[in-house]
Order: C-alpha cells, then sequence, then structure tokens
C-alpha cells in the first residue's frame, strides 16, 4: 500500500484532456474552420456577408485585365492576408511555431496562391494543362529540390492545417442528407478497397521476407490514409523508426505520381467529375495528395470536352470516399492491428496492452468539423425555399465559405510541393518498394472498377 | 479459499499511477515532442503532421530505436528527470 501511495505521488505529471484541444492540428482546424461557418451563419442572419472579405480571382483573358483585378481588390487581399495570418497564426502559436517566423513564410506562401490562383482563372490555363493544383506542386517541388527551403519555413508550410482547415470548409457546401445518402455506398467501395489493398501489400511484404510490423504499417499506409495511416499502425505495432520512415517515403512517392496520373487517366477516359473523384478517393493515398488530384480534375469540366459534371463533384466525392469511407477508420485499424501484434506476432521486448480507447484517440478529429458544418448550414438552409436558397444563401453564405476553402487548399498544395524532398524516396531499399507497389497497382484497377463499373450509376448521379 | 482482496478507489488510482509511471510516456529515452518527431521521421509533415491526432501519444524510442505508444513499457524503463 505504501508503494501504491508513494506512485500516486510520485506519477509524472500527466496532460491534462483538455490540453489535446489546443495542441492538435485537428482541432485548430474545426477551431478555424467551424469559427468562420459561425461568423459567416451570423453576418448572413443580420442581412450581412463574408463575401467582401473572401475574394477570390475572377476569369481573365489578357493580362491587364488580371492586374487591374488586383490592382481594384488590393484592400480585400490584404484583408484576407489578415485573415488567414491571424487565424493560422494562432494556430501555429499554440502547436509551438514561433509566430516571427511563421509571419514572413505564411506571407510567401499567400502571394504565390495569389499567383496560381489568378492564373487558374486565365481562359486558357485548361487548354495548357494549367490546374492550380498541379501547377503549386510542381512549383513547389522545383523550389524546394533545387533552391532550398530554409528551416525558418517550416512554420508557414503547414500542409495537415490547411488541409483539414479546408475539408472543414467543405463541409458547409455538402448538405447533410447527401453525406446520409452517399454514406453506405462509400463504405462499401471504401471498405472492398482497404480490406484487399492491405491483403496485398501485407502479404506480398511478409512473403518477401519483411518484418510483420514493417508488412502492417506499409499496409495501413496504402490502404487506409497515407502517412497518418502508416503512422498509427507504427505506433500501434510498435514498429521499428526505420521502418516508419520507409512507409512514409513510399506512400509520399505514390501520392505524389498519383496526384499527376490519376487526373491523366480519368480524362483520357472521360470520366464524369462525380466517378473520378469517387476513383481518386478511393485509389490516392493521402488526404493532401487526393484533393490536389480531385480539385485539378474538377477544373476540367466546362473545359474539356467530354468531361461531364460540376467541378464541385469530383472535390466532394473525393472527400467523402477518403474522409469518411477510409480516414474514420484509422483507430479501429490500428487497434485490431496491436491486438494481432501483441498476441500473435513475435515479441519485440516491449510490451503494451491493445486499449480500445485507441480507436477514439486516433480518430481524425477534423471530420467532426467537417459534419457540423454541413449541419449548421443544412440547418439554416433548410429554413430558406429553394428560390430563397439560391437568392440568399448560396451566394451570401455558401459562396464565400467556398472562396476560402479554395483559399486553404492553394496554400496545401503550394506546401505539400514546397516539403518534399526527393531525396528521401527510396530509404528502404526494393522489397518494402515492390510490396507497395503490388497494393499500388491493385488498388488502382479495384477503384476504377468500383467507381466505372460496379457504382457508377451512384456516382454519375451524385456528380450532377 | 479465501476472497481476493478487494482495492479501495485510492489504491486502484495508485494501481494505475504505478503503470502510468513505469511506461514509455515517462522513460527518458521516450520522444514525444512533435517538431522532434517530424525531423526525424523525414517526410512525415508534407502529408501528414506530428501534430494529428492519429498519433495520439506515439513517439520514439531512442533506446530501441522504434516508433510506438506511450503506454508501452519494457525492462529498461528509466524515469525522466
Amino acid at each position: 500500500m505504501t508503494e501504491l501511495v508513494e506512485s500516486r505521488v510520485h506519477a509524472p505529471k500527466r496532460e491534462s484532456a483538455w490540453a489535446e484541444f489546443i495542441s492538435k492540428d485537428d482541432w485548430w482546424a474545426i477551431w478555424i474552420g467551424l469559427g468562420l461557418v459561425v461568423v459567416a451563419a451570423g453576418l448572413v442572419s443580420s442581412g450581412s456577408s463574408l463575401k467582401w472579405l473572401a475574394i477570390a480571382p475572377q476569369k481573365w483573358k489578357a493580362w491587364p485585365e488580371a492586374v487591374a483585378q488586383l490592382r481594384d481588390h488590393a484592400a480585400q487581399y490584404l484583408a484576407l492576408f489578415a485573415l488567414w495570418a491571424a487565424l493560422f497564426g494562432i494556430g501555429v502559436r499554440a502547436l509551438g511555431y514561433r509566430l516571427s517566423r511563421f509571419l514572413p513564410s505564411f506571407a510567401l506562401l499567400f502571394v504565390a496562391s495569389i499567383g496560381l490562383y489568378v492564373l487558374g482563372q486565365w481562359d486558357q490555363a485548361a487548354h495548357y494543362n494549367l490546374e492550380p493544383p498541379l501547377v503549386a506542386l510542381v512549383l513547389g517541388l522545383l523550389i524546394a529540390n533545387t533552391v532550398g527551403i530554409p528551416q525558418w519555413a517550416d512554420a508557414g508550410l503547414r500542409v495537415e492545417l490547411y488541409i483539414k482547415t479546408g475539408i472543414v470548409l467543405l463541409g458547409a457546401s455538402l448538405p447533410l442528407t447527401l453525406i446520409a445518402w452517399a454514406g453506405p455506398v462509400v463504405i462499401v467501395q471504401a471498405a472492398i478497397v482497404s480490406l484487399v489493398t492491405f491483403g496485398v501489400i501485407y502479404v506480398t511484404a511478409v512473403r518477401l521476407g519483411l518484418d510483420k510490423r514493417l508488412a502492417a504499417t506499409l499496409g495501413t499506409g496504402g490502404a487506409v490514409c497515407g502517412v497518418s495511416g502508416a503512422i498509427a499502425t507504427a505506433g500501434a505495432v510498435g514498429a521499428r523508426k526505420e521502418h516508419s520512415s520507409i512507409a512514409i517515403s513510399l506512400v509520399i512517392f505514390w501520392a505524389i505520381l498519383a496526384i499527376f496520373i490519376l487526373p491523366l487517366l480519368a480524362r483520357a477516359l472521360q470520366l464524369p467529375t462525380g466517378v473520378a473523384g469517387a476513383w481518386i478517393g478511393t485509389s490516392e493515398f493521402a488526404d493532401a495528395a487526393g484533393l490536389a488530384a480531385a480539385q485539378a480534375y474538377g477544373g476540367y469540366a466546362g473545359h474539356v470536352a467530354g468531361i461531364n459534371g460540376t467541378p464541385e463533384a469530383a472535390v466532394n466525392a473525393f472527400t467523402l470516399m477518403k474522409v469518411i469511407g477510409r480516414d474514420v477508420w484509422i483507430g479501429a485499424w490500428a487497434f485490431v492491428l496491436s491486438i494481432i501484434a501483441t498476441t500473435r506476432w513475435q515479441s519485440t521486448g516491449i510490451d503494451s496492452k491493445p486499449n480500445p480507447g485507441e480507436i477514439w484517440r486516433r480518430f481524425p478529429k477534423f471530420v467532426l468539423g467537417f459534419l457540423i458544418a454541413s449541419a449548421i448550414v443544412s440547418v439554416i438552409s433548410s429554413g430558406y425555399s429553394y428560390a430563397d436558397y439560391k437568392k440568399v444563401v448560396q451566394p451570401s453564405l455558401v459562396a464565400p465559405l467556398q472562396a476560402l476553402r479554395v483559399w486553404a487548399f492553394t496554400f496545401t498544395f503550394l506546401a505539400i510541393g514546397l516539403t518534399t524532398r526527393v531525396r528521401e524516396f527510396f530509404t528502404g531499399g526494393a522489397k518494402p518498394f515492390y510490396a507497395f507497389t503490388a497494393g499500388v497497382a491493385v488498388n488502382v484497377v479495384l477503384g476504377y472498377l468500383l467507381s466505372t463499373q460496379v457504382f457508377v450509376g451512384f456516382w454519375t448521379r451524385f456528380g450532377q | 479459499m479465501k476472497a481476493p482482496a478487494r482495492r479501495s478507489a485510492p489504491q486502484w488510482r495508485g494501481v494505475v499511477a504505478s503503470v502510468l509511471e513505469s511506461s514509455c510516456g515517462s522513460c527518458r529515452y521516450f520522444c514525444q515532442e512533435p517538431h522532434e518527431i517530424e525531423s526525424q521521421l523525414p517526410g512525415m509533415r508534407s502529408l501528414s503532421s506530428a501534430h494529428g491526432s492519429v498519433r495520439a501519444s506515439d513517439g520514439i524510442c531512442r533506446r530501441h530505436d522504434r516508433y510506438l505508444g506511450a503506454t508501452s513499457h519494457c525492462a529498461d524503463y528509466q524515469r525522466r528527470v
């Protein structure tokens, strides 16, 4: 008893449960994204709108037009920069970065994003394949892997904070009823692909003689949610640090390639935007990379002959498939694999007890923000007739939030390229590469068949 | 046959604290600091983040060179000072 009390007295100081609300970027995405949704809704209810602040470049044909747009709206762009710098600055500071490093880095990111956004509005952009997400990625990769990025700039290149905030804002343009309607198809399609892809990678890796913990880490990286899936499983099964690095580098390599390959294939096959978005959501490995591919493909709608559907449908279908279909299950995957690791696999000399609480602890909390944003706008919209929705809610509430979301995604796409180092690829040898690549091949083909054959009717309707 | 002794709530808290005390989360070899984790796992920040919920409280064990959960434990445990 004395020993027990002694232990309690000297127990290490534990982080408060509340600390998670300010120490995780998921929660900051919720505070920022939902904060904007609530403010926008409040302004609309008082007869005002966030429209002035949510400035976005308009279509242009010649450079003088674009320059004139920027000059005429300079005050709005400055105000928008101040808004994003303040919101992300608070979040980044809470995550432990210095504002003195964040602000100059974010300022450069913002200026580059304006340039990309303007370029994307050129009426010939689609003709020359100048889709902003793809240009942002190429530009970022070129800079990061030639000139290099100074370490202080890291504070402004928080890919996950930007993408999660963008996804929460995306919730505001997706009715809750649509999410509920799509839910069953999304879950079935994602479950089939996730289980098969994991199985292929795991079995191939084990047959090639790789460690089972590495095989599982690679498997969830390819099957569930990319780098986040890989690190969640690595932690749950106690993988070697170098194995975590191998999985991360392979996921990034294939995710970056897929950003370019999937939209090109879908374009060649002239898939409708909803169908292509579902395929990308099924077969891409990371949220940020997949959104770049889906938004790029959505940009073809109306500009490339033979591609039907709305631009939004590609992003919406992708998000439902990837976030609701795959991401939310990461805690369950990690929990099940931790049970298998402790009961079936060779001991590492480190003991851990699987805990079902991990399912919630590892749950990607930003998904809650996405659903709440959807619920808020759905409730507000339910009080309007369809005509009034088109006249009031769409232009005053949904459109400004959509514009803010595009900004958040543009920051993301640039930041992906700027933080990716090509020399970090292929650090783990041939066997992990073969195992992961086998999963990629099966995943892409199966995702294509499910999206374009099995559930094609659903995804085609979804995109209209 | 003698029934097992029942523990009071404070005793159970002591047991839980005892387990937590000797787990990786309080070990000097265990690194949970997100910035350090991102620098140790190159590429992590380009499509994920050490600040994300999915990481929970995982970290890197410098002793065993493994990435594992904070509630794990082993014979090499040494309390962080």
